[in-house]
């Protein structure tokens, strides 16, 4: 019957389709049944220093295979970490920052990194946590962007305390990240937390300037991407489908003005705000899963990412400062000279971190409720 | 040829039949003769093996089966609504009863129910009449010890009824088919049948 | 004994799918958030996402569901009453927004009213970021179920029925018919139809991410990014918020799904046999009416140009580049792999759903006529089999994450793992479409094939699955289509690159930072999406046309 023959013929490409791939897991140059000889798993985020090109090339030189598990973002590589801690699916974790660390180490997650080809690092790399059971790989600081447009000196001027950002100039025109979803969220808030417990008035703390906020309208999204690229006036999402542009103050990294600049031919209207304690000195670190699967290809891995080949490159890859003092963000172009650098960033240590997050999250969420 | 012992079926909490017994004799054809409800079907569904009773037997040339499938009693059964397969062509339905399919013998059994050449025709192109005599055909190349025939000419009208009833009764004749077969119709009954049995006589149920 | 096998292996793969880990998943979910459910509950309105939830998302149900109606009910009436020139390719293209997965969906809407798109420039319409948006989503998605629906109550009514009410005193005006005959005829199927649509509009996930914009959370986006939900310690809060949610969103879905059976069971199903015997007057059709059903007829189709449009262009520009690096195995958004994947869990959802199906199917069906246990068996096994329904998406997939990873770590990392979501999904919608044919198939075709002789494998083979052919096909085509769309617990799941399926590729192109070829790649990837599924359903149809008797 003609209709049976249509069906067949139709089920028949379809299956054929998928047979037409390897059945088995997949690895990046899957070999399916044998576990090679060397081979490293690295859970991580979609971190962009870790590209297919610096992949293949790190297989080349060392004959270690690379399987990258992507998450989210560093709070999924968090998550996943301790979901699988007593069993790890991952020899290397990439990703974890100085936010989320405490909370990793007291989970025992790495195991210790005494043989890591460890070069001279950035004083700051080493501020949060200067152990054994991580590296640094590369940081960066966590502040407030506003556009030089709107804050053009006469109708409206910089902002010289945080309280500014509360007032009617302000009304909807800032843009922050949900500290809950968002790294750079969750470290201004931090930020806001050391900034009002130093300031002068000390009747007020950060929940007071966050309800404040709250009143004024501020923007928050889930993630930085949304709110540099569609919200803010003052990135480069003004080239990008989607700009909607309606905030002219942005949290996110210090040296961001200085990449709009590297790209946009040494010229952006966006400046950093380095207030006092506004600011927050974030790091990523890679470390070896405790009970990794293959500790010995991990370590190498583990030196590739502290290496001169990636460290060079991790201000235009990744768009932070490298953890290896002898690179730092480049001078061409006015990456370095737009980049905003704080006199003095919030003093939060990684144990201070660990132990009050919760009730300062929790506390951020009623302030906005 | 066949043997019901104290067959008793009920349907949420009615009964149905109360400790019918039959019997039928080896090659001979028997009208069950009752009007609607009275449980002419039940009785046949339960000789056949689809309907469950609790006690009693049946007996197929001297063997016990009320322990097995409809599928194992070597019992065919033309249904009421014939129940001839959309799906298959005549051939279709006529070589499904047979182990080994064989297109002469359909052929064969196609002349004998005058239905010759109908091999590849459409279920719903046939006539009353005509589903009919591929109804019994199919049951006969199944070659069943017992045949039952649960009504299969109520509703032809009456001319054709009587002439199909004579047709039917030489087919089973020249093959010596041991068969039971239901109806309200007395006139069938006669036509068909060496025997009638009244459903009053067997079943002490009430209606 | 075989067959008392038989009947419970169905039960005992739900139990193992999908009831197992709820339970263990609520279980754990209760030992991680520290707090109980009540005092969950009440914790919502403390916090930042879930302030207010509740009520939105119940704020958004109930508006998509009235605009829905409003819309889809005229249609339905012009549809059903009149008949138009290629009423056929009308119907279909009316009824195809209900089969568009929902993030190809949500990139043509993005598309449609987004900031620079089409009608932002051209007509100054400000839709970003508004309910006003998702509602117009909603309403594009399930006028086509009203349609589907009720279309065909009002077509195969016998016309002597309104004839006859025209006669009468009760019958003599337009609006006397229209309550005394016409709402009658309709107000069941419409019921059913509006049910459906607040569910779907309830659980709407993808639409919700991306056309609500920062604020706007429904229960099920909120519930979506905890990544330490479970995780016992650090993950309190995030397994209150899920544990809140997911409860609340059990009891309205129950209370849907009751309202639903209860529809159902009045008469009239909910899945009407859509013969193309129709009573549908010739009237010529005003001006007003061709336009608009012209107007409707763009509706449909505008998200899905959009869709198209956009991978040809890359930052504004026409371009190939999009469609070309997707293809390329280099760039981080190589579609072929997901392809093939999207497409493997699809067949493999089919291949184990509609089997599945046919077994539970089988068993409720012979099972629900006898008495005592089996009966009470059969009922429990209906209900285990549709529990999925009155799951959403993430809730499915948490149950997944947390109650299967509990047994086993390394289950998290099986390339199968978003399969069972998928199965799970999929099986209601199979078991919706076979039960209902099962119970009204003429047992005697069955008792023939086994007077005949058959073995319980015959009668299955030769008899029961022809028999049944059309309706499984379509329960296949239902599964197919449930696999190849499923967002929410695909994107919950574990995603290592090599086992992406296309809608969650879609979802991570578009978020990308700084690749402005990236969300051009996410259009080619709904692109490829929605070409896969157009031509299944044109496949659906054509076979539904050939006489066989056509359910949903």
């Amino acid at each position: 019957m003609k209709i049976n023959k249509t069906i067949w013929l139709t089920l028949t490409i379809l299956l054929a389709a998928p047979l037409s791939g390897c059945l088995g897991p997949g690895g990046n140059e899957g070999s399916d049944n044998s576990e090679p000889a060397y081979k490293v798993t690295v859970l991580t985020y979609d971190v962009f220093a870790l590209s297919d090109s610096m992949l293949s090339d790190f297989t080349n030189r060392t004959g270690i295979e690379v399987e990258i598990i992507k998450v989210d973002d560093s709070g999924t590589v968090l998550a996943r970490a301790l979901q699988t801690k007593d069993n790890p699916i991952a020899d290397v974790i990439v990703g974890i920052d100085n936010s989320f660390l405490q909370v990793a180490l007291d989970n025992e997650l790495f195991t210790n990194l005494y043989n890591a080809k460890i070069p001279e690092l950035h004083v700051e790399a080493t501020t949060p946590y200067s152990g054994n059971f991580v590296v640094p790989y590369d940081w960066g600081r966590v502040c407030i962007n506003y556009d030089t447009t709107f804050v053009d000196g006469e109708n409206v001027t910089a902002p010289t305390s945080l309280w500014d950002f509360t007032n009617d100039t302000w009304e909807g025109k800032v843009v922050v990240q949900n500290p809950r979803t968002s790294s750079p969220g969750r470290s201004f808030m931090l930020a806001t937390v050391d900034y009002f417990a130093n300031d002068a008035d000390d009747s007020t703390d950060f929940t007071d300037w966050w309800s404040a906020m709250k009143a004024n309208d501020v923007i928050v999204t889930d993630g930085w991407t949304e709110a540099y690229e569609t919200h803010y006036s003052g990135g480069y999402g003004q080239w990008y489908d989607g700009f909607v542009g309606n905030a002219n103050a942005v949290v996110s990294y210090c040296h961001s003005p200085g990449v709009e600049a590297f790209y946009g031919d040494n010229w952006t209207t966006s400046v950093a705000l380095t207030l006092d304690r506004a600011s927050f000195l974030q790091v990523e670190y890679a470390g070896i899963a405790k009970g990794a699967a293959h500790p010995i290809d991990a370590l190498v891995f583990i030196d590739e990412m502290l290496a001169t080949g990636v460290q060079s490159t991790i201000s235009t890859t990744n768009f932070m400062y490298p953890a290896d003092v002898n690179y730092t963000l480049p001078s061409e172009n006015g990456y370095l000279y737009h980049t905003g650098v704080p006199n003095q960033d919030s003093s939060l240590t990684a144990e201070e971190i660990g132990a009050g997050i919760d009730e300062w999250l929790n506390q951020w969420d009623s302030a906005m409720a | 040829m066949l043997e019901v012992k104290n067959a008793t079926v009920s349907f949420s909490g009615k009964l149905i039949l109360d400790a019918v017994n039959l019997s039928v004799g080896d090659s001979e054809i028997v009208a069950l003769l009752g009007p609607s409800g009275c449980g002419k079907t039940t009785l046949l569904r339960y000789i056949a093996g689809l309907e469950k009773g609790s006690g009693g037997e049946v007996l197929i040339a001297g063997k016990d089966v009320s322990n097995l499938p409809p599928e194992k009693r070597s019992v065919g059964m033309v249904f009421q609504n014939l129940a001839l397969f959309p799906h298959l062509d005549v051939a279709g339905n006529l070589a499904f009863g047979m182990v080994i399919p064989e297109a002469e013998k359909i052929a064969e059994m196609l002349g004998i129910v005058n239905l010759a050449g109908f091999q590849e025709r459409k279920i719903e192109t046939l006539s009353g009449g005509e589903g009919q005599r591929v109804a019994l055909a199919r049951s006969l190349l199944a070659e069943p010890t017992i045949l039952l025939l649960d009504e299969p000419l109520a509703s032809l009208d009456e001319d054709l009824k009587l002439a199909l009833a004579e047709d039917v009764r030489k087919i089973l004749k020249d093959r010596g088919i041991t068969a039971i077969h239901v109806t309200h119709d007395r006139q069938v009954a006669k036509k068909i049948s060496d025997r009638i049995i009244e459903m009053s006589e067997v079943t002490q149920a009430e209606d | 004994m075989g067959k008392l096998v038989l009947h419970t292996v169905p039960a005992v793969l739900v139990i193992l799918l999908v009831i197992a880990p709820f339970i263990i998943a609520l279980i754990r979910l209760s030992e991680a958030s520290e707090v109980g459910i009540f005092e969950a509950i009440s914790n919502l309105d403390n916090r930042y996402q879930t302030n207010g939830a509740v009520g939105f998302t119940l704020k958004l149900s109930a508006i998509s569901t009235l605009s829905t109606v409003s819309i889809g009910l005229p249609l339905a009436w012009w549809m059903g009453r009149y008949h138009w020139p290629a009423h056929s390719i009308i119907r279909a293209i009316l009824t195809t927004p209900f089969v568009v997965p929902s993030m190809v969906a949500t990139i043509g809407f993005i598309s449609l009213l987004g900031p620079q798109s089409w009608l932002a420039e051209n007509f100054n319409l400000k839709l970003w970021h508004t309910m006003t948006a998702i509602v117009i989503a909603h309403t594009w998605y399930n006028v086509a179920l009203v349609v589907r629906l009720v279309e065909p109550a009002i077509a195969r009514l016998d016309p002597s029925l309104e004839e006859s009410a025209r006669l009468l005193p009760g019958g003599n005006k337009a609006w006397k018919r229209a309550l005394r005959l016409w709402w009658p005829v309709v107000r069941l199927n419409l019921a059913a139809a509006a049910t459906l649509t607040f569910v779907f509009s309830f659980t709407s996930f993808a639409l919700v991410r991306h056309l609500g914009g920062p604020g706007m959370y429904n229960m099920e986006r909120a519930m979506a990014e905890r990544p330490f939900t479970g995780i016992i310690g650090v993950g309190a809060v995030d397994s209150e918020i899920v544990l809140a949610f997911g409860v609340i969103q059990l009891v309205i879905l129950t209370a849907a799904l009751w309202l639903l059976t209860e529809f159902q069971q009045r008469g009239k199903t909910w899945l009407p046999l859509a013969t193309e015997k129709s009573t549908r007057l010739q009237l010529p059709k005003t001006k007003h009416q061709k336009l608009l059903m012209g107007s409707a007829l763009a509706a449909a189709t505008a998200p899905l140009y959009f869709t198209i449009k956009g991978s040809f262009s890359v930052a504004g520009n026409f371009s190939f580049e999009a469609w070309q690096t997707a293809f390329s195995s280099s760039h981080d958004f190589a579609l072929i792999q997901p392809l093939i994947n999207t497409l493997r869990f699809a067949i493999l959802t089919v291949i184990i759903a509609v089997p599945l199906a046919w077994l539970a199917a089988n068993s409720v069906s012979t099972l629900e006529n006898e008495k005592g246990w089996s009966a009470r068996y059969a009922r429990v096994l209906d209900v285990m089999v549709m529990a999925p329904f009155a799951l959403s998406a993430v809730m499915v997939g948490y149950g997944i994450l947390i109650g299967l990873s509990h047994l086993s770590n390394s289950l998290l990392l099986v390339w199968w793992l978003p399969l069972i979501a998928h199965l799970i999904i999929a099986l209601p919608f199979a078991m919706r479409v076979i039960l209902p044919a099962m119970r009204s198939l003429d047992p005697s075709y069955l008792e023939a094939a086994r007077t005949l002789g058959a073995s319980q494998l015959k009668v299955i083979f030769k008899v029961h699955i022809p028999l049944l052919r059309g309706p499984l096909i379509v329960a296949a085509i239902l599964a197919f289509a449930v696999s190849l769309g499923e967002f929410g617990a695909t994107w919950l799941l574990w995603n290592t690159p090599d086992w992406t399926t296309l809608p969650v590729l879609i979802d991570r192109a578009y978020s990308r930072p700084y690749d402005p070829i990236a969300r051009s790649i996410a259009h080619v990837a709904a692109s490829l999406l929605l070409i896969t599924t157009l031509t299944l359903f044109i496949t659906a149809e054509k076979f539904r046309m050939t006489g066989q008797e056509g359910e949903f």
